[in-house]
């Protein structure tokens, strides 16, 4: 078959219709990843204006350009909209615009999956942006400290804005992580095991694995404080036996290994593109990948550095001070192997290197004084000072805007097919860097005369009249910057010179695509041999352009790609995605009708919109699987493999152990936030506890085991192929997660106090509650499971639904058990009948 | 699973050793321990904090031995050193950050 038939049989199956109908159903990982990345820029944009207007107000004492109250506004936006709706937006858009293309893939394993997420992130923006239009931005810091965003002092819709609005838009970031998990592990090209993967690729593993575990405290703690402000349920207030520093745990639980989440994709764009600017292999991959992981770990024993000045014990300070200071080994040991790259190479000062240089040069100092601040006595000195704000913004831009611009200028090509001018560009890069550096250089001498962060104004005389003007002057000039780089794209995409198909003459596999990307990535898959594998082999890409790798045809047209063997990268499953669909955009429109409801206040409306979301998410499932038993199936090469649900461990499966341990977490930061209330909590014990029914008790322990038992009988009738008695097995688990459901809430409403009178009973209904929730879910995942098997999509050999319908269920049963445990234990000495 | 333990083995001693470091800290100032000396300058914190954190360090001793040798799970050497990263930092990092154990100053 030629390369133009088999680009045209691809292209009709993977392609997107034209018009708004492809707009609103595409699944493509490039349209998507490339919306991501515009919709981030604009944000960027509308936070840099804000920026500017907070430059404006500061660059002289007792200005009156703007008042408090739109001061408040416009720095708890700046904050909001740079974490939250650019900087993880954005390297999410990256990574899934190239983590195919890098891994030899057509696609990510969750295509629907990316899409849903996409328009979360879209619709829970929007919630934001239209609150700052009229007025009614959140106004309590990025971080919402408690009590302020409290009821009592926040009274008015702007806390909700941001708690309803960011948790939304958290939702995609959690879809992204689990995607982007799977993605790497699973959908690589044959033959590229761990060792060869890209190093990108495992910084961007290591990123959505922190994700995954990172982002339940915050959920957590937003869902929380909504509870309190709408319902009246005390977590936070110290008068009703709640504690304000719960939320600080629970919010740098996230916030600080946010932080490492920014910088390591972006470590990942240098990895990947400082070597190809230096001409030589990166040195020190193995050294690398320890470093990641290391600070993925460490990043998570740090939070508490945010939390020196709040009067914790000296013991907890010393630990994280400790903790703090040693992060920065694994951050130096990737230094180390840059520069050692760049000595053994040949370096040319291309504009991507420019900006790496300047990434050198700018987080360095980012990173020094990270090392200051994680020394308490210098801590108190400084804290909440200016000081402390050059240093995060030396950290973010410096370690995110510079390596991002890096790849944006590496990738351009990539993106657009053309080339940008290279004069424009550096006149872009020496403002940006000279302006940031007149900005925030000096900004660390306005914190050490004393300035504090967030104030809207200041009395002359203090001495910080001419840091300040310094500062605002800098910041203009850094702004120009950026808009000759948006100028100099724009230029590039509509007037710039096409680019060659590996303008850079790189050795990973994205070269390898034509230019521009088609819809299937690669007319057929490679087998990758090494780390750079268009090093090794030369024509590479015309060999897969001609179809001659895996599945370099179509068959009965459908979505293929490869799966793999985690560790060896051997293919082991022929992976079927979906096509494109209505269901992300609908998903996505019931979750945001369920966050209005909240946030206007139309309670009843709630369960309608989690009711909808409920009905489509059964859809979701419905068109996937199959009726018949395929067998091995021919994927070229010589090789044959299994369908994805005749495999063992398909994409769908590691999808759902992602999402529970997600939702562990968050459930653990339940737990710690019980715990953290009972030890440290004023008004604690409380006046009333639980008094346990031992009768309901038993009863949900009695169904608990009941439903495993009943459901591991139907999972071996099903692999036995007695499909009529699987079903009453199910039945009979079903009956029984109902059961489990009714005496969780019956042995609360017969044992607990009030979740309004002390948080005491807040803390123990919330459990009660989640526990409930994952009965109901174990409950709807089997009877989806149950009607499956009615449907013929269920055989010995196609068991990946039942599969993970026991996760799900096992997850829902521990729960359970854990919830009446940790409820009922403490109040063992009233246990009645 | 086995790639999880070969891999992250000394890291996930590291998260676990801290956890239950922090946990038994904040649980001893809630339950008054660290307020009164009983052996010189240590109080009963000491004596629950020190045990554990010198348990957590053989632990991650052990896992520093082991880490980095699986060549069935881990088979190429980027891997296995990695691995081995990891070893030496969950040890290293509990020695360092568990250190302030010693300290006499607990929940002031």
């Amino acid at each position: 078959m030629s390369a133009l038939k088999l680009h045209g049989e691809l292209d009709a199956v993977w392609g997107v219709p034209r018009g708004w109908r492809g707009v609103l159903t595409s699944v493509n990982h490039s349209d998507l990843g490339i919306r991501f990345m515009v919709a981030a820029g604009v944000y960027f944009a509308i936070g840099g204006v804000l920026a500017m207007m907070i430059r404006a107000q500061l660059a002289t004492p007792r200005s009156a350009f703007i008042g408090p109250e739109i001061y408040n506004q416009v720095f708890t936006m700046h904050g909001s909209l740079m974490m939250f709706m650019f900087a993880i937006p954005f390297f999410e858009g990256l990574a899934m615009y190239l983590l195919p293309k890098l891994l030899g893939s057509r696609d990510l394993a969750f295509p629907r999956l990316s899409a849903f997420g996409w328009w979360c992130y879209l619709f829970g923006g929007s919630i934001l942006l239209v609150a700052m239009a009229v007025g009614l931005a959140p106004d309590g810091g990025w971080f919402m400290y408690t009590p302020l965003a409290s009821k009592t002092y926040t009274p008015g819709i702007n806390a909700d804005v941001w708690l309803l609005g960011i948790t939304f838009v958290e939702i995609s970031a959690v879809c992204a992580s689990i995607e982007i998990t799977v993605s790497v592990l699973k959908l690589r090209a044959p033959g590229m095991s761990l060792g060869r993967m890209p190093i990108f690729a495992w910084y961007i593993l290591v990123t959505a694995l922190m994700m995954v575990v990172g982002f339940p405290p915050l959920i957590l703690a937003s869902t929380l404080l909504e509870i309190e402000r709408a319902f009246g349920w005390p977590f936070f207030d110290p008068q009703r036996g709640g504690n304000p520093l719960l939320w600080q745990h629970l919010f740098w639980l996230f916030g600080h290994p946010e932080v490492y989440i920014i910088f390591l994709p972006a470590a990942g764009v240098v990895s990947t593109v400082l070597p190809v600017m230096v001409r030589h292999t990166l040195l020190g991959y193995g050294w690398i990948v320890g470093s990641i992981l290391v600070l993925g770990f460490f990043s998570f024993g740090l939070w508490v550095h945010h939390m020196f000045a709040t009067g914790i014990p000296h013991l907890a300070l010393a630990l994280f001070s400790a903790a703090s200071a040693l992060v920065a080994v694994p951050t130096v040991v990737q230094l180390f192997a840059w520069l050692a790259t760049m000595w053994a190479g040949r370096p040319q000062m291309r504009l991507p290197m420019l900006y790496i240089a300047g990434f050198f040069f700018n987080f360095l100092l980012g990173g020094l004084t990270g090392v200051m601040l994680a020394i308490v006595p210098f801590n108190w000195q400084v804290h909440d000072t200016a000081f402390v704000t050059a240093h995060l913004h030396y950290v973010l831009i410096g370690g995110f805007i510079f390596p991002m611009l890096a790849g944006v200028y590496y990738w351009l090509p990539r993106f657009t097919a053309r080339r940008s001018h290279p004069l424009l560009g550096q006149l872009g890069f020496w403002l940006i860097f000279v302006g940031f550096n007149v900005t925030f250089l000096v900004m660390h001498l306005t914190g050490l005369l004393g300035m504090p962060r967030r104030i809207y104004t200041y009395e002359p005389g203090l001495g910080w009249e001419w840091p300040n003007l310094i500062s605002s002057i800098g910041s203009f000039v850094m702004t120009f910057g950026f808009a000759v780089v948006l100028i100099d794209g724009v230029l590039a995409i509509v007037f710039g010179r096409r680019s060659s198909r590996n303008p850079w003459r790189a050795s990973t596999l994205e070269w390898a695509l034509p230019m521009p990307a088609p819809s299937y990535n690669l007319a057929s898959l490679p087998h990758v041999e090494s780390r750079e594998p268009l090093d090794r082999y030369h024509k590479l890409a015309q060999s897969l352009a001609m179809g001659e790798g895996y599945l370099g045809r179509t068959r009965d047209g459908l979505r293929e790609t490869t799966g793999v063997e985690v560790v060896s990268g051997r293919v082991s499953e022929i992976v079927i995605l979906p096509g494109n669909s209505w269901l992300p955009i609908a998903t996505a429109a019931a979750t945001g009708s369920f966050f209005l409801a909240l946030l206007l206040g139309y309670y009843w409306l709630a369960p309608i919109a989690l009711l909808g979301v409920a009905s489509l998410l059964w859809r979701w499932a419905a068109p996937l699987g199959a009726r018949a038993d395929l067998g091995p199936i021919d994927i070229g090469r010589g090789a044959s493999v299994l369908p994805h649900h005749e495999a063992a461990e398909a994409p769908g499966w590691w999808g759902s152990v992602f999402a529970l341990v997600t939702n562990a977490t968050f459930f653990s930061s339940m737990l710690f936030g019980y715990a953290f209330l009972a030890t440290v909590g004023p008004g604690w014990p409380p006046p009333v506890m639980v008094q346990p029914s031992l009768l309901a008790g038993g009863v949900v322990f009695g169904a608990v085991t009941l439903a495993f038992l009943a459901e591991g009988f139907a999972f071996r009738r099903m692999l036995a192929g007695d499909m009529g008695s699987a079903g009453t097995g199910l039945v009979v688990a079903i009956a029984a997660l109902l059961i489990c459901m009714l005496g969780l809430l019956a042995f609360g409403w017969l044992g607990l106090p009030s979740p309004r009178d002390h948080a005491y009973g807040a803390v123990t209904w919330v459990m009660l509650i989640y526990g409930a929730l994952h009965g109901f879910i174990a409950l709807v995942v089997l009877a989806f499971v149950r009607r499956r098997i009615a449907a013929g999509y269920v055989s010995p050999a196609r068991m990946l639904e039942p599969r993970v319908a026991r996760l799900w269920l096992r997850y829902g049963l521990a729960a359970m058990l854990i919830v009446l445990a940790a409820i009922a234990l403490p109040g063992a000495a009233s246990w009645r009948w | 699973m086995a790639l999880v333990t070969r891999l992250f083995g000394g890291l996930l001693v590291w998260a676990a050793g801290f956890a239950v470091i922090y946990g038994a800290h904040g649980l001893g100032c809630g339950l008054g321990w660290g307020e009164r000396p009983v052996l010189g300058p240590f109080t009963p914190l000491n004596m629950a904090l020190i045990p554990l954190w010198l348990a957590s360090l053989l632990v991650a001793a052990w896992a520093l031995r082991h880490a980095g040798r699986d060549s069935t799970t881990l088979q190429e050497p980027a891997l296995r050193r990695a691995a081995l990263i990891g070893g030496w930092a969950g040890l290293v990092g509990l020695v360092v950050m568990g250190a302030p154990v010693l300290l006499p100053a607990h929940c002031l």
